[in-house]
């Protein structure tokens, strides 16, 4: 299966990486503008999924402590990006994320009733 | 001066109520500090409670906002909990204009009058319209995913916009 190829990001704490099909988020978001380097990130992955054909890959927040409502716009934005694509281009988002963190719960609930066929939240201890 | 962070912590322990008032500047990364200091607070008096996260989420969301449209620097917090319930008052004061103040009046009354999962996710499409604008995806975080009842006050002589949220936590057997 191909993998998602994007460079790594790093910037005001928070990591952002591809491994395999796994998308990797770490650190915390509580940044005044996460579009700066959030936006370029996830269009990259987005594309780098399409491009390879990708049906299913999974956004591991796992270490991920903190998402402020900006950074959730781009999460928003992936998931509508997504959306439109046509039928037999669209692909399956598993957001992983741990008990741990329990804003976790309640904001990736949330976000997976924008796509329901398409979205999906797995927890992890 | 107006980038640097000032706090003024006052705590009191009295028979019926603790709170918690902090004042500083204006500053983006006094935020993710006070939201740890306030999630902490409540988990040391509320350590039955396993939602306390929730204060966090509002402490962040409410001084984001406070910090992003406060025309000069003095943003205020106060945190309110009375020893006989599982409740938690956070008061959060900023300088604004009255444009601002009559559009965020406007905003909570939506808010106040809606299901709180649908007025969460129309903000959630329109933020990503127009990334510049707000689209109130803080404000609608905070009513959906901490169950709070929102509040708004506007003093107009002062120009001070009082923002309040009023959250429940639940016992962890409940």
């Amino acid at each position: 299966m191909p993998d998602i190829n994007v460079k790594p990001v790093s910037e005001s704490g928070i990591e952002m990486k591809a491994d395999g099909t796994t998308i990797i988020f770490s650190g915390s978001i509580n940044h005044p503008r996460p579009q700066m380097f959030m936006e370029p990130f996830i269009e990259d992955v987005h594309n780098s999924i399409v491009d390879n054909k990708i049906k299913e890959v999974d956004l591991d927040i796992t270490d991920l402590r903190f998402l402020n409502s900006s950074g959730i716009r781009e999460i928003v934005d992936w998931v509508l990006k997504m959306s439109k694509l046509p039928e037999d281009s669209k692909y399956k988002i598993n957001f992983v994320c741990s008990r741990e963190h329990k804003w976790q719960e309640s904001s990736i609930s949330t976000l997976i009733y924008l796509n329901q066929n398409y979205t999906n939240k797995v927890m992890k201890d | 001066m107006e980038n640097s962070a000032m706090l003024n912590i006052n705590k009191s322990s009295q028979a019926e109520s603790d709170y918690l008032d902090v004042a500083f500047l204006r500053n983006w990364k006094t935020i993710p500090l006070a939201m740890d200091f306030f999630k902490d607070f409540t988990q040391s008096r509320m350590e039955t409670c396993g939602d306390t996260h929730k204060i966090g989420i509002a402490v962040s969301e409410l001084l984001e906002n406070a910090v992003k449209y406060s025309f000069k620097p003095g943003i205020r917090i106060k945190l309110d909990k009375k020893e006989s319930d599982n409740t938690i008052k956070l008061k959060v004061y900023n300088f604004a204009t009255e444009k601002h103040a009559k559009r965020l009046i406007t905003r909570v009354k939506e808010l106040n009058e809606s299901d709180s999962l649908t007025f969460y996710l129309e903000r959630m499409r329109e933020s990503v319209k127009n990334k510049e604008e707000s689209a109130g995806l803080g404000l609608a975080r905070v009513y959906h995913e901490t169950e709070a009842k929102i509040s708004v006050r506007y003093f107009r002589l002062k120009k001070l916009v009082e923002v309040s949220a009023t959250i429940t936590l639940q016992n962890e057997e409940d």
